[in-house]
């Protein structure tokens, strides 16, 4: 059901304000017409609701507006809203998000497409509020398509695909985004609004079709199918996430014909790449340190660049191996870890690995562990991460290894 | 639309408040939609007491949560709850040579706990499968008066209260009529005992020892004298000291009884002491 739009038509009257990614959130809740949206308190994510409370009273938009007993209620209550529906919105962080689990894992077994954002939060113990990836990737075999924004626009514009990109028949899963903790949460930027006609344009209104629970449409939701039918249903699911790839490229591709924004490519966002001959490669915010870096390297002669992946989930493989085999080596920054994992590396790192494995012409990849718990990523440790990559390219098998960046003695 | 263990409670406000903003914005037909939730005794009364508790506040949403209170975790083969009897032995209390009752806690008190916890719900009821026209009733006033209500129902399980299936009605009407298990309702904050619950408070019943009640199943054939002993005096004080009989388990001191005479005037009307 790909959408007819016409290039750029409502460009010249959106609007410019200055927000926070998750106040830039709640102005796409707005946008899309949230019908249910479920709230707990949880910094850093709960910043969305604040807003999205706020423009509920000030008579902005309608939304049925739920405030929880604990993340599994709000996480239940938008899966069971999203099943008679209701276009809905949800979110959590760090511990909270671990608390819905029971309810995230289901959401994704019924192919309901819940959005929501994972306010990126360190797991306790021990207690800290900064950005940590873990929350998010703990769903990662789940069914859940995963976007990561850099910006509170990229947030805004996200959210917007998000909705666009769940509900399409094809693909029916839920969308959790990615949002650093106060790098992004809590920091402001400039976002441009799009109008109303024109996300009416790219978002058409939800429907679930011969799937809706209604009386008038008598199914059953969820029923026990044991081994007799789970294997053909899980196959399903790993249907729509491959789908999902074109899906997203489709809603990409529509963006920018409608905003102007949203770079070449919808998967990966490529910064000063184009002679680079060694590459960082990461999600998130952290790309901001590591592009100051990138400029301050290029002074000095190196050529140096960033790959930022914007997707996780499904995970852009075959552009990730166009990318990246183009570069002598590649460090993988990990803001999450797997302990026991191949060569003790975060998540990224064996992911792209693994996507590499085949290729003839290969980079070295070397992983990196930096700016756990919200640590800022200072420009020695960026330094450190380009020479440590650089180093690593002459022998294939120095990849092996993993660094963990700016730790005390 | 089956749901998590613990989330009746969040199914039935979620789909309520999905069909109710659908409704108003025009995107779904308006009309009456009943919206029941299903719960067992450890997915409601354990698991999912604090969502259903939830529900029970949110009073714009009209659904009705309805738990079916087998005493046990039947499904997950008959492990114990907090609606397990005192006593009773599951896989998870048997009885041993050296502890005769692993289970010594008493049986918590939902329907009167979220009566008196959640004064906006119009109707919260306590029934039981073999009286049905009564739980009939309780159900569809339940839905009638809308808003978020409760309805709690014994239902004798023959698995796991090891007996015959053929007296699963008359172990329901023992555990009224011995006292133990209390038929009521609770409409807009009035309390109306029902059935044979009411029969025996009006004193135009008498209560059966609930040895009776007992004695016809397998989960309390280890009971020494004084735990049938135990049982009953813990069942005669729900009779002889609650406020309300099987309900409201607190009680106002003997010296305190001028407190009921509160001047119950609303407070511009009453005079300045
Ligand atoms: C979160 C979670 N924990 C445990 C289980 C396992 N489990 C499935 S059914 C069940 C028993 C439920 O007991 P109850 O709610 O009383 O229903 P009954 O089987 O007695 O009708 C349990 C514990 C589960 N499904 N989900
Ligand atoms: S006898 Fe009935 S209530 Fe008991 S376990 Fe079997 S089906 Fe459940
Ligand atoms: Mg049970």
């Amino acid at each position: 059901m790909a959408i007819q739009v016409k290039e750029r038509e409502h460009q010249d009257v959106e609007t410019e304000q200055l927000m926070s990614g998750c106040e830039a959130i709640a102005e796409a809740i707005r946008l899309a017409d949230v019908d249910v949206m479920a709230a707990y308190p949880i910094r850093p994510y709960d910043g969305v609701m604040q807003a999205a409370a706020k423009l509920i009273a000030n008579g902005k938009m309608d939304v049925e507006y739920i405030v929880a007993d604990g993340e599994h209620s709000q996480f239940e209550i938008v899966k069971h809203a999203c099943a008679v529906g209701s276009r809905v919105f949800v979110g959590s962080s760090g511990v909270g998000w671990f608390y819905a689990f029971e309810a995230i894992a289901v959401t994704a077994g019924l192919r309901l497409p819940v959005v929501a954002i994972c306010g990126n939060r360190a797991l306790d113990d021990p207690g800290a509020f900064g950005t940590e990836h873990n929350d998010s990737l703990a769903v990662r075999d789940l069914g859940w398509l995963l976007p990561w924004a850099e910006t509170a626009q990229e947030a805004m514009d996200l959210a917007l695909m998000a909705w666009r990109v769940g509900e399409d028949k094809r693909v029916s899963l839920p969308v959790a985004i990615g949002l650093d903790g106060a790098f992004l949460t809590h920091s402001q930027q400039i976002v441009r609004i799009p109008t109303q006609a024109a996300v009416n344009t790219f978002l058409p209104r939800f429907d679930l079709g011969d799937r809706l629970l209604h009386p008038d449409n008598p199914i059953t939701i969820a029923p026990q199918v044991d081994q007799d039918w789970l294997m053909e249903i899980r196959m399903q699911n790993d249907q729509a996430m491959r789908k999902a790839h074109d899906v997203v490229s489709e809603a990409h591709a529509d963006f920018k014909k409608l905003f102007g924004r949203g770079g070449d490519s919808p998967f990966l966002d490529e910064y000063m790449t184009d002679d680079a001959e060694y590459v960082v490669f990461g999600q998130g915010t952290l790309a901001l340190p590591m592009k100051v870096a990138i400029r301050r390297l290029r002074k000095e002669g190196h050529k140096v660049g960033l790959v930022r992946l914007k997707w996780f989930r499904p995970f852009p493989t075959q552009e990730i191996v166009k990318s990246l085999s183009r570069f002598k080596a590649v460090g993988i920054i990990d803001r999450d870890y797997s302990f026991g994992s191949p060569h003790y590396g975060g998540v990224l790192y064996n992911e792209v690995r693994s996507a590499l494995y085949s290729q003839e012409k290969r980079p070295t990849i070397v992983g990196f562990i930096a700016g756990l718990g919200g640590r800022e990523i200072e420009q020695p440790m960026a330094t450190e991460i380009f020479e440590k990559t650089k180093a690593a390219a002459s022998d294939i098998k120095s990849g092996d290894t993993c660094h963990w960046i700016g730790v005390r003695s | 639309m089956h749901t998590q263990l613990g989330a009746s409670g969040s199914a039935a406000l979620g789909t309520a408040a999905g069909l109710k903003v659908l409704m108003r914005k025009g995107k779904l037909k308006n009309e009456k939609i009943n919206v029941i939730a299903f719960c067992g005794d450890g997915g409601g009364a354990d698991m999912g007491i604090g969502a259903i508790s939830a529900t029970l506040t949110h009073k714009d949403y009209n659904c009705l949560v309805l738990l079916y209170d087998n005493e046990s975790y039947a499904n997950t083969d008959i492990q114990l709850s907090s609606q397990t009897p005192y006593g009773a032995v599951t896989t998870f209390s048997p009885s041993g040579t050296k502890k005769r009752l692993m289970h010594t806690r008493w049986k918590k008190n939902v329907p009167g706990m979220l009566a008196a916890g959640h004064p906006e719900s119009r109707y919260i009821a306590a029934g039981c499968a073999a009286y049905a026209v009564d739980l009939m009733n309780k159900i569809r006033k339940a839905l009638e008066l809308g808003g978020p209500t409760f309805v709690h129902t014994l239902d004798p399980c023959p698995k796991g209260w090891d007996y015959h299936p053929q007296y699963s009605q008359e172990l329901g009407h023992l555990a009224v009529e011995c006292g133990i298990w209390p038929l009521y309702e609770v409409i807009d904050r009035v309390c109306n005992l029902t059935g044979p619950t009411r029969q025996i408070a009006e004193g135009r019943k008498k209560r059966k020892p609930v040895y009776e009640y007992l004695k016809r199943q397998g989960r309390f054939a280890h009971f020494a004298e004084e735990d049938v002993e135990h049982f009953q005096h813990e069942v005669d004080k729900m009779w002889t000291e609650w406020l309300i009989p099987g309900v409201i388990p607190f009680t106002i001191a003997a010296k305190d009884q001028t407190i009921l005479k509160i001047d119950k005037k609303p407070l511009h009307e009453q005079k300045t002491a």
